[in-house]
């Protein structure tokens, strides 16, 4: 969900903690703690070099970053590796709807399936989903922004135009609609969440490129006599990346989202249910299964969580604020 | 090298009349990064008297808008910002001072003009309400606030004062909003004006004119002046008495006739040669050597020459200043 | 005042620009589904052969494609959605007997969201408490990380199942027309709660920026108070972004009630596309997103609208253009 102003240039989603404590100071003067200044501009400053070392040394060196990175894994693994461990996910030989307990962890559900290699099994659709629209929204994003930011001009609006236009319709509804005409399939939700999620990042990279193009050292490349095409990708590219990654990562926790909520509304694969499609069946046993509906739900929540977290600090490392130096 | 050439024959003392803010040993230290911070400010001492016009002059990065800032309390909030020495306001110490303390000092009787009007208006006020909250703050009751907006705002050097009361900042073209800035200084009936800068922003001819403006306002209300500028010119024209700045330090005063027409400290020499290259026919443009940076950034040349104090140059510097071994 | 309209003209015809270009879309997706077209248009459901007919003679389904394009465009235009088998009422009639329900959920969603987010935000920012700034991003991500739905769920869970305070599903009790006001209100939570977070989140970073702004500076020159710099100065200006995004985001939560709705039996537009989709009848699919689309647009351009009215910089520019072009 990202937002374009008309006149005041703000870009997506900004997200910024004051300050980073750091040194005491007594003997400052006392004064009125107006919040430590952040960025003062739309997008950050792109690292570059070394410093792009030290960005992710401070990355790494937050907490939340280690940990979360932790939870995904553990989901990660789970999900890909657990089903071998955990059990069998189709016999329908137990009792069914029992509650958690030591022999079934999640329970079971009401066709006396082990629930959680169900569950473990869910994740693979989601995460598959989630990450696939990301890398494709940002390959599409970084040409398409990447080429209307750096030429301008004609091409600049034209690609504005069809940007807009694939945000108009919400990927939801599109995905419904092709539902209905083609039947569920899960590369047609792939496509079309990458199709309606890439104008959020290129509109990012744009920005980026816009910015970039302006600096000295892409005057100077053309003057050295460097092909345009190549100043782009060598030189523009690769500085517009921070807030394009960070952008990336958020996408990641949008499309799982959406995806398990295309699953709720029945729209996915049939054979292997993801954490949406396990929710949909759920609803009929809110009274008698209450673990059939959490636990599917709260691994979405983790992971989406865990990876918004992490697009989060990300974002923060790269702009400290530390406060305003005139 | 223009205006108001009156200024430069005045009287040697350092106050006419009594001190208003004594300045001893100020150091600002500011954070860069996460972990660093930076002296901006180096034990920096200096004196305002009252009705003074004094000038800190010195490139980017000497130090003396932080120095400004310091004095009228802006600096930024963050606790990494760290201030010790002294400063004394009227008789009262100022570093240390609980925030209701400077409060009562901004609100009432320091003011001050920043550099870029553009930004430093608030884009969604109207400038007659920017102008009352000066007026207000300075808590005088029976005040007739609507006729002070327009008085200052004249005084300031506008015209059409009503009408532009009612105007938003964008609507006013730049030199017209530093009158505004200035404006709002004034309009609290201060004791002492600091200015970072007023004219930095604007293009040639407007500066002569708001330099002007500000001349005559400073002069009808008697107030004091501490005029910060990188521009010899500038400051040269509208200030008794003079501190040049390098790397966080004074390294020269004295008044400005003073130290302009026989600079001794080789900074101040090489600064003034710089200056006057650009103008005299056939000499080729002066910088500021390399070597002589050096030393300076060295520490070889931290003395502060006092041309109200020493007699004789000082016995270190040789007769081109360098620096002579003892 | 002529600059503001043809600004405003150009965005509406932009903005049916794209209304077109999506019916086209819809229609080009008509055209490839699979089977032809007019099982296409009624899906899997047996029909008469008089109904067949009815279709077939009203959307020109035996002319050729560039007839039919027409046609359907043409039939759009005029609000001519089609026929809805199963039921008496056209798709037209159909939606809007059942778009007031999702209002009903959408508009106090958006009103409680927007109110709570600005006000979370703008706490968060202020605060001088890491703790309480902390503790409100951390659960603002955590909420935005939920999956709406499945919140729904585990509300209802709590609330009706368990707790029994709420009732279920539904909008009234049986039998009973209207809405009644404790079946709102699980909805409504359900939908403002991720929106809360989201926009709480956005505000606190705007308020930040705003906070890092020159013109703070100024006025807290002025001394004022650490309240009146944060609520006078900082949040206008922080509102301003605040407008376009949730503007944007109340046209996104139109689609997205479709969720909500199946969460909750809500008989609103979304279960309508839901039933729709399950069914494959596809008319009142389409019919739906149509009518979706053309609310995203004119709420977009309403946003844009209001936007313009109270950004005084946007306010100058048409003002200025308008005054030179005179």
């Amino acid at each position: 969900m990202t937002v374009d102003n008309t006149s005041v240039g703000s870009g997506g989603t900004r997200v910024g903690d004051p300050g980073l404590g750091g040194s005491n100071s007594i003997d400052a003067i006392r004064e009125d703690d107006i919040l430590d200044a952040p960025p003062t501009g739309a997008v950050p400053t792109a690292p570059r070099g070394r410093k792009v070392d030290s960005v992710w040394k401070l990355y790494f060196r937050k907490p939340g970053t280690i940990a979360f990175l932790i939870v995904l894994a553990v989901v990660a693994i789970a999900s890909f590796i657990g089903p071998y461990f955990a059990g069998n996910p189709v016999a329908t030989v137990n009792p069914t709807l029992l509650p958690p307990s030591f022999e079934f962890p999640m329970g079971t559900d009401q066709l006396g399936r082990d629930y959680l290699p169900r569950v473990l099994l869910g994740g693979q659709v989601s995460l598959l989903v989630g990450f696939t629209v990301a890398l494709l929204c940002m390959t599409l994003g970084l040409i398409i922004g990447g080429l209307a930011g750096f030429y301008g001009g004609l091409a600049d609006a034209f690609l504005v135009k069809v940007a807009e236009f694939f945000q108009v319709l919400p990927g939801i509804v599109l995905a419904l609609v092709a539902a209905a005409l083609f039947g569920a399939n899960i590369w047609v939700i792939v496509i079309i969440l990458s199709v309606t999620m890439w104008p959020a990042v290129a509109r990012i990279v744009r920005a980026e490129a816009l910015r970039i193009s302006q600096l000295g050292y892409v005057e100077s490349a053309r003057a050295a006599g460097f092909h345009s095409t190549r100043i782009l990708w060598s030189d523009v590219i690769p500085n517009a990346m921070p807030p394009v990654i960070v952008a990336t990562t958020m996408t990641v926790g949008r499309a799982i989202l959406i995806e398990s909520a295309l699953a709720f509304l029945g729209i996915g694969d049939a054979e292997q249910p993801s954490w949406g499609a396990l929710l949909n069946s759920a609803q009929s046993y809110m009274a008698t299964g209450w673990w059939l509906a959490l636990f599917p739900g709260l691994c979405i929540f983790l992971v989406v969580l865990a990876i918004n977290m992490l697009g989060d600090s990300l974002n923060d490392s790269l702009n400290p604020s530390i406060g305003k130096v005139k | 090298m223009s205006t108001s050439t009156a200024r430069n024959a005045s009287p040697a003392a350092p106050a006419r009349g009594t001190t208003l803010l004594t300045v001893r040993d100020l150091a600002v230290r500011l954070p860069t990064g996460t972990k660093n911070e930076v002296r901006a400010v180096n034990s920096v001492s200096l004196t305002v008297g009252r009705g003074d016009r004094v000038g800190i002059v010195g490139e980017s990065g000497s130090g003396k808008s932080v120095t400004g800032r310091a004095i009228a309390g802006l600096l930024p909030g963050s606790p990494r910002v760290r201030v010790s020495g002294s400063i004394v306001f009227d008789g009262d110490e100022m570093v240390g001072a609980p925030p209701k303390a400077w409060q009562a000092i901004r609100s009432r009787r320091v003011g001050m003009i920043f550099q870029d009007p553009l930004t430093f208006l608030n884009p969604t006020m109207k400038i007659g309400k920017q102008v009352q909250e000066s007026i207000v703050a300075r808590r005088q009751p029976g005040v007739n606030v609507r006729e002070e907006v327009l008085r200052f705002l004249s005084l300031a050097g506008l015209q059409d004062v009503a009408v532009l009361a009612s105007r938003f900042p964008h609507e006013l073209s730049g030199g017209m909003r530093q009158r505004v800035l200035i404006a709002i200084a004034i309009a609290k009936l201060p004791e002492l004006i600091i200015a970072d800068e007023p004219t930095t922003a604007l293009d040639a001819t407007v500066q002569q004119h708001v330099l002007r403006s500000l001349d005559e306002t400073v002069s009808t209300l008697g107030t004091s002046l501490i005029l910060i500028s990188h521009d010899l010119a500038v400051v040269a024209g509208m200030t008794d008495r003079i501190y040049v700045m390098y790397g966080g330090r004074v390294v020269e005063t004295g008044t400005t006739a003073s130290v302009m027409g026989s600079p001794r400290h080789p900074y101040t020499r090489a600064l003034l040669r710089s200056v006057t290259s650009l103008t005299d026919e056939g000499v080729d443009l002066y910088s500021i050597p390399p070597a002589l940076r050096a030393q300076l950034d060295a520490g070889a040349l931290d003395v502060v020459i006092d041309h109200d104090r020493d007699g004789d140059p000082d016995p270190a510097l040789g007769a081109e200043g360098e620096v002579r071994a003892s | 005042m002529k600059a503001a309209f043809l600004h405003y003209g150009k965005l509406l015809l932009s903005s049916f620009i794209l209304f077109i270009a999506v019916i086209t879309v819809l229609f080009f997706l008509l055209e490839i589904a699979p089977g032809d077209p007019v099982q296409a248009l009624l899906g899997d459901s047996p029909v008469s052969d008089e109904f067949r007919a009815q279709i077939v003679a009203s959307f020109g389904l035996d002319k050729s494609v560039w007839e039919r394009y027409f046609i359907y465009l043409g039939n759009t235009l005029t609000g001519n959605l089609g026929l809805s088998f199963g039921s008496s009422m056209t798709v037209a009639e159909l939606i809007m007997s059942r778009i007031g329900n999702t209002l009903a959920l959408a508009l106090p969603a958006f009103v409680i969201s927007t109110a709570g987010g600005i006000f979370l935000g703008a706490i968060a920012a202020r605060t001088r408490s890491k703790a309480l700034d902390g503790a409100i991003s951390g659960t603002s991500v955590a909420f935005f990380s939920l999956p709406n739905f499945w919140l729904g769920l585990i509300l209802i869970m709590i609330f009706s199942i368990w707790l029994g305070w709420l009732p279920t599903q539904g909008k009234s009790p049986y039998g009973q027309d209207g809405i009644a006001l404790q079946y709102l209100i699980l909805p409504v939570i359900t939908m403002a709660t991720t929106e809360l977070a989201y926009k709480a989140r956005i505000m606190r970073s705007s308020m930040i920026e705003a906070l890092g702004q020159d013109f703070i500076d100024t006025a807290r020159s002025k001394g004022l108070s650490r309240d009146r710099v944060m609520w006078r100065h900082a949040l206008p200006n922080a509102l301003l972004p605040m407008i376009t995004v949730s503007g944007y985001s109340l046209g996104f939560a139109l689609a997205g009630s479709v969720v909500v709705e199946r969460v909750f039996g809500w008989p609103g537009m979304g279960l309508l596309l839901y039933d729709a989709v399950q069914r494959s009848n596809n008319q009142v699919v389409l019919g739906v997103v149509i009518v979706i689309t053309i609310s995203i647009l004119i709420i977009n351009f309403l946003t844009d609208v209001v936007y313009g009215l109270v950004d005084p910089r946007v306010r100058a520019k048409f003002a200025r253009s308008s005054r030179s072009a005179s």
